[in-house]
């Protein structure tokens, strides 16, 4: 008799949807996209026409009784009353980064997967980059022996076809460049070296949502941290890990390359050949989900690992509001 | 900018350069509450941080156009668009007619529309002014312009609205992209030339300047029925403008090129097609969605255009703008709109530079 795959819903068809989790989808064999859920029906009818999708619903409620787990790629503003209602009909939820716009919400969203004992799993999508996952095992086989310093700077002038532009807008979301791109690279540092005990904040927004920001980190055992975030203009593109051996670095956007600097000698190595890719990355990630679900094991990101970075952001913006807005307008670009 | 104080304002082309650092400055400054125009999300970048209300429209969309207009005192019409001449006129005539439309039909909001020095022609006199000539340059984006100013003055005339013209010199500093961020990529490059030895005369505009231009025309009453032309009025040549992006840049002397040569104007057509097949703007490379021919192609032609344009740097246009001896005369913004340019050319530099090192442009 065949495995039984599982049966899963997409639950907002904007960009991430188009290029990302719905053409993953089809190269996952454990899964089964069976409906596409959009408000705008039209949307969702024009994928599921080009991606074979056999169900299309304006609302979750409309196909929950015809799947077993959901993606929520929605912006975030709307996504802790669909987790909710998903868990509600017993599905299993992969949700967007972030988790949720606050503290609060992203809690409450994990009280509910815990009361439907259902899998949360939280596209922290640079987990399944092979060459974040080799620097992991380098660090944790003491290659660099004891870390120093970590360096990561992440730019690129904003090119996301957003459909809903919710990365703009304050009405959806609390934060700008730190919550919906630089996230990702946090995430990765708690994953690598666990969260920091003590951090120094600026970004450059004046009312609005950062596209700049600067974060200092003091990780245990001495280990300084400095994270430059920007959506105006493109930057060096790298997370760079300083030992007291050398340094291990990956390129931000290449999920292959690792450059290792040991005993002097300098090194590119390509940890993964094959395929690579945004729809590569993020089949590999709902691979994760869904045997997280089979073999009832946690997913490689967990809803607490969502809460957690989540939680950190929420702090950056409250020093942030601590200090008064200047009362000329800076020169572009500038944090403080 | 007490003028301003929680009055409503609605600016179009509220993510493009001028727009952006307007309605950002109305915010902060002026405690205005604004709204700016989105056309295209992915362009917020700057504008969404300030305390913005950002609506997704398009200026051809009369229902859009009303629908954001609603409430507003003031309109700053920033929005157009550059290319060629159907998308120029769908934008900047018929998108400017909406925008008329819906302010006339609002009541309330005075509009002050943005237009550009570019509408007296390349090689306007020494001393010239708002009442110097309008010329047509067979340019999309200028001739359009021209043909917005005339639909301003014909709302003005028949249907009473307020309304004032500013016309800008080349804009300028942090986030200018023709006029700051391309020459000092060009000089880094080591591919950025001055024309005729750098002596003809430089007509631009920091940002800054021409937005408290703009302010002062949204609230002097003097400024109603008025065109203003804006300029910084340093009195200096394009050598010494560009001699500032220079020394940011550490490179040796700029070799010149001359604006009647030959070679650089016969380049002129194969360029302009090649932009044509472009088509505007960069974009992420590593979430590219293009198939590989289509990037290829692309990148094939970005290398000739390149070659190209090593022995043919500038346009036509520029050939004109930056050996131009003629001199902009800002009499009238000085006098009726109490305008003038706050910053020292040093004092901007430092701050345009300062932009530049913290973008990782320098």
């Amino acid at each position: 008799m065949p495995e039984r795959k599982l049966r899963l819903a997409v639950v907002g068809c904007g960009a991430i949807a188009e290029r990302g989790h719905i053409p993953a989808a089809r190269r996952v064999g454990e899964v089964r996209l069976v409906a596409l859920v959009d408000s705008d029906t039209a949307r969702a009818e024009a994928l599921a026409r080009r991606f074979g999708v056999p169900r299309v619903a304006a609302t979750l409620s409309g196909v929950a009784a015809e799947v077993d787990a959901a993606i929520l790629a929605t912006p975030p503003h709307v996504r802790p009353a669909l987790a909710e209602e998903a868990f509600r009909e017993g599905l299993h939820v992969l949700c967007e980064k972030p988790l949720a716009n606050t503290t609060t919400e992203a809690e409450a969203i994990l009280r509910a997967a815990a009361r439907a004992r259902r899998v949360l799993a939280v596209a922290h999508t640079y987990r399944f980059f092979p060459n974040r996952i080799r620097l992991y095992e380098m660090l944790g086989q003491g290659v660099l022996g004891g870390v120093r310093r970590i360096d990561v700077r992440e730019g690129m002038p904003a090119g996301w076809p957003t459909r809903s532009g919710y990365p703009f807008r304050k009405e959806m979301v609390p934060g700008g460049v730190l919550l919906t791109l630089g996230i990702h690279s946090l995430d990765a540092l708690f994953w690598w070296f666990g969260e920091p005990f003590a951090f120094q904040y600026e970004d450059d927004s004046v009312g609005g949502l950062e596209s700049n920001a600067r974060i200092r980190m003091h990780f245990a055992g001495e280990v300084e941290a400095s994270v430059r975030l920007s959506r105006t203009c493109r930057l060096e593109n790298r997370m760079t890990v300083e030992g007291e051996r050398g340094a291990l670095s990956v390129p931000v956007y290449d999920q292959r390359v690792i450059h290792q600097c040991l005993g002097g000698k300098e090194a590119r190595r390509v940890v993964e050949r094959g395929r690579s890719g945004l729809v590569h990355v993020v089949a590999e990630q709902l691979r994760d989900f869904a045997r997280s679900i089979t073999e009832q094991r946690a997913p490689r990101a967990t809803g607490a690992d969502g809460l957690r970075v989540v939680q950190f952001i929420e702090g950056c913006y409250a020093a942030k509001r601590a200090r008064p807005l200047p009362e000329q307008a800076p020169i572009a670009g500038f944090t403080w | 900018m007490v003028a301003y104080q929680g009055r409503r304002v609605l600016v179009t082309g509220g993510t493009g350069l001028i727009g952006s650092r307007l309605a950002e400055r109305l915010a902060l400054e002026g405690k205005a509450q604004v709204r700016a125009l989105v056309h295209t999300w992915s362009k917020a970048a700057w504008v969404s941080r300030a305390d913005v209300q950002l609506v997704q429209g398009d200026i051809r969309d009369p229902a859009a156009m009303a629908e954001a207009l609603q409430g507003c005192d003031v309109v700053f019409h920033c929005a157009a668009a550059r290319g060629g001449w159907p998308l120029c006129r769908a934008t900047n005539v018929e998108g400017t007619r909406t925008v008329l439309e819906a302010a006339a039909k609002s009541g309330t909001a005075r509009v002050v529309h943005l237009s550009c020095a570019a509408v007296h022609g390349p090689l306007f006199a020494e001393g010239a002014d708002e009442t110097a000539p309008l010329m047509r340059s067979g340019i999309p984006y200028i001739d359009t312009k021209i043909e917005s100013e005339e639909l301003v003055r014909h709302f003005s005339a028949s249907h009473g609205l307020p309304a004032t013209i500013v016309r800008p010199a080349p804009v300028w500093g942090p986030c200018s992209p023709g006029f700051t961020v391309m020459p000092v990529r060009q000089m880094q490059l080591g591919r950025w030339s001055l024309v005729d030895g750098g002596h003809g005369i430089c007509n631009a505009v920091y940002i800054d300047h021409l937005v408290d231009a703009l302010l002062l025309a949204g609230e002097r009453e003097e400024a109603l029925g008025e065109t203003f032309l804006v300029a910084d009025d340093y009195g200096i040549t394009w050598g010494e403008f560009f001699e500032h992006y220079r020394r940011m840049v550490n490179t040796g002397p700029l070799p010149s090129v001359r604006s009647e040569s030959p070679v650089a104007r016969a380049l002129r057509r194969p360029i302009r097609a090649i932009d044509w097949l472009l088509g505007p703007g960069p974009r992420m490379p590593e979430y590219e969605p293009a198939p590989i021919l289509v990037r290829g192609a692309r990148s094939g032609l970005m290398r000739l255009r390149a070659r190209l344009t090593r022995h043919a740097p500038f346009s036509d246009w520029d050939l004109d703008l930056y050996s131009k001896q003629g001199k902009l005369n800002i009499a009238k913004a000085r006098t009726l709109l109490d305008y003038k340019p706050r910053l020292s050319l040093d004092e901007a530099m430092r701050a345009t530079e300062a932009w530049l090192h913290d973008q990782h442009l320098l």
